[in-house]
């Protein structure tokens, strides 16, 4: 073998040798170590993401049960943007006591609203004892202006009455004073005069004593018809002091139930966006593993070239070796196969393996032919 | 709505790219190779076309030559793992809108997207 033979072998051995180095590189660089580190992310992402949608589920069935609560569905919570199939649910559920959120005794709306109830009947009950004291107050008050009208009446009666013994008077004393005149010393006259003024004095002090008496019956009966009034009075304050304190203590129980119910529709709210975060994560990762899955298949298509080529370069080097073939030939043959090889690598990791191993670097910015995305984490260039 | 054209013979790519747009409310068709992408090009009218490089039957520079003989304004992003300037520049030459280098971020592709089309 000649020098320039051995030149040549030297040539072709540091040829392929520097070939199967990079082959090496590139076997590290598709094995599947990337892609475990990879799916070890993914699954414990799901890990995490069905945990959470377990707990969600919990709290779901939860929400689901106090949003059909019979009670609370009596006053429309919980019906309020809740979708049709769940809402058709509550009016099936409605007229069934058993069915509420909480359950049994630890169901605070059943508490809130058999309290509501009972104030309720209480209310009713108290405006219907003040409807009939307004009815008996209102009859006894028709009976005493009645009884009133036939008082005066008999007052009126009392009057003409008195009037007319005032004229029998008066004519009487006229006669007496024309007898007086008349008769002079005979006086006899004068004492049945006497007699009539006297009988009729009686009768008006009679007459007068029975209006009187009227008079005080009126003043009595006028007296207990204010107390009617006044004891009226009183209970319409009662009513009002009653109604507002009702009144009160309804907006008290509908405001605690109607924030009791925001607030869990907040947890809810948040503990949904953290899943739809989570979520969002999952998916991502997901997609970041099936590219590195495709770039992975892609690689080792390009590692499984490149072995085929080193195994074509062994084949010739070991003909040289066998004398079968002559190194100048077998030269050209493996430069050949090293251009093939070099055209391979697709990847910049493939191409930077390739550089290394023929002593160089690569510039990646020299690389940039477009305008460079600035705000894009991916390689993008706009021509 | 708007319609794009996914080229690539990997059936993961090209759903990654149909997952991305159709979630930004894009119709997007696909095809595994320029040839198939080509057929669909010539019957329907798209907003995008979004290609890898190196595919079977007819790769990715070669359908965007013969896509721009029928069409000269639609914008097509190529979507490869190529990152060589010789590529690019061909690439250029031939009319393409903008290259993108593989692994991506669906976001980032729907950025770039929604500033090529109008």
């Amino acid at each position: 073998m000649g020098e320039s033979d051995k030149e040549t072998i030297t040539r072709l051995m540091e040829t392929i040798l520097g070939t199967a180095k990079a082959v090496e590189e590139m076997i590290d660089a598709s094995s599947l170590s990337e892609c475990d580190t990879v799916f070890g992310r993914v699954l414990e992402k799901l890990n995490e993401f069905f945990k959470k949608i377990e707990d969600s589920f919990k709290d779901f069935a939860i929400f689901e049960r106090y949003v059909t609560c019979a009670y609370t569905s009596e006053l429309g919570f919980g019906l309020r943007d809740i979708p049709e199939d769940i809402r058709e649910r509550v009016w099936e559920l409605r007229e069934n006591t058993e069915v509420c959120g909480f359950t049994g005794e630890e169901c605070k709306c059943k508490k809130s609203i058999d309290y509501l109830k009972e104030r309720f009947s209480e209310a009713i009950e108290k405006l219907s004892s003040f409807g009939t004291s307004i009815k008996e107050g209102s009859g006894e008050l028709k009976k005493g202006i009645e009884e009133l009208g036939g008082e005066v009446e008999r007052l009126t009666l009392s009057a003409q009455k008195i009037m007319s013994i005032a004229e029998v008077i008066e004519i009487i004393a006229l006669n007496a004073y024309i007898e007086a005149a008349r008769l002079g010393e005979h006086g006899r006259g004068f004492k049945v005069i006497a007699d009539e003024v006297r009988r009729a004095s009686v009768r008006t002090n009679e007459l007068a004593s029975e209006i009187i008496g009227a008079i005080r019956e009126l003043h009595s009966r006028f007296a207990r018809q204010l107390q009617a009034q006044d004891s009226f009075e009183s209970s319409m304050v009662d009513m009002e002091r009653e109604q507002k304190e009702f009144s009160d203590k309804l907006n008290r129980d509908l405001l605690w139930m109607a924030q009791n119910f925001m607030d869990f529709l907040e947890y809810m709210r948040e503990y949904v966006k953290e899943d739809m975060n989570l979520l969002q994560d999952v998916r991502e990762t997901i997609l970041s593993a099936l590219q590195t899955i495709d770039l992975s298949s892609q690689r080792m298509h390009n590692t499984r070239k490149a072995l085929a080529l080193l195994s074509y370069m062994i084949e010739d080097f070991e003909k040289v070796l066998k004398g079968e073939k002559d190194p100048e030939s077998a030269w050209n043959r493996v430069q050949s196969l090293y251009e093939e090889f070099r055209q391979i690598p697709k990847l910049r990791e493939e191409r930077e393996i390739i550089a290394r191993a023929e002593g160089g670097t690569i510039n990646h910015a020299e690389e940039v032919v477009g305008e460079k995305l600035e705000d894009a984490e991916t390689d993008i260039e706009l021509f | 709505m708007k319609r794009a054209l996914a080229v690539d013979d990997s059936a993961t790519m090209r759903n990654l790219v149909k997952i991305a747009l159709e979630a930004e409310g894009f119709t997007v068709d696909t095809a595994e190779n320029g040839q198939s992408a080509l057929e669909l090009a010539k019957k329907n009218t798209y907003d995008i076309v979004i290609s890898d490089i190196n595919m079977p039957v007819m790769d990715g520079l070669q359908f965007l030559k013969e896509f721009r003989e029928i069409n000269k304004r639609t914008p097509v992003l190529m979507l490869t793992t190529e990152t060589e300037a010789r590529k690019k520049e061909e690439a250029k030459r031939l009319g393409a809108t903008g290259w993108i280098v593989k692994p991506f971020k669906p976001e980032d592709l729907v950025k770039v997207v929604k500033r090529v089309v109008r």
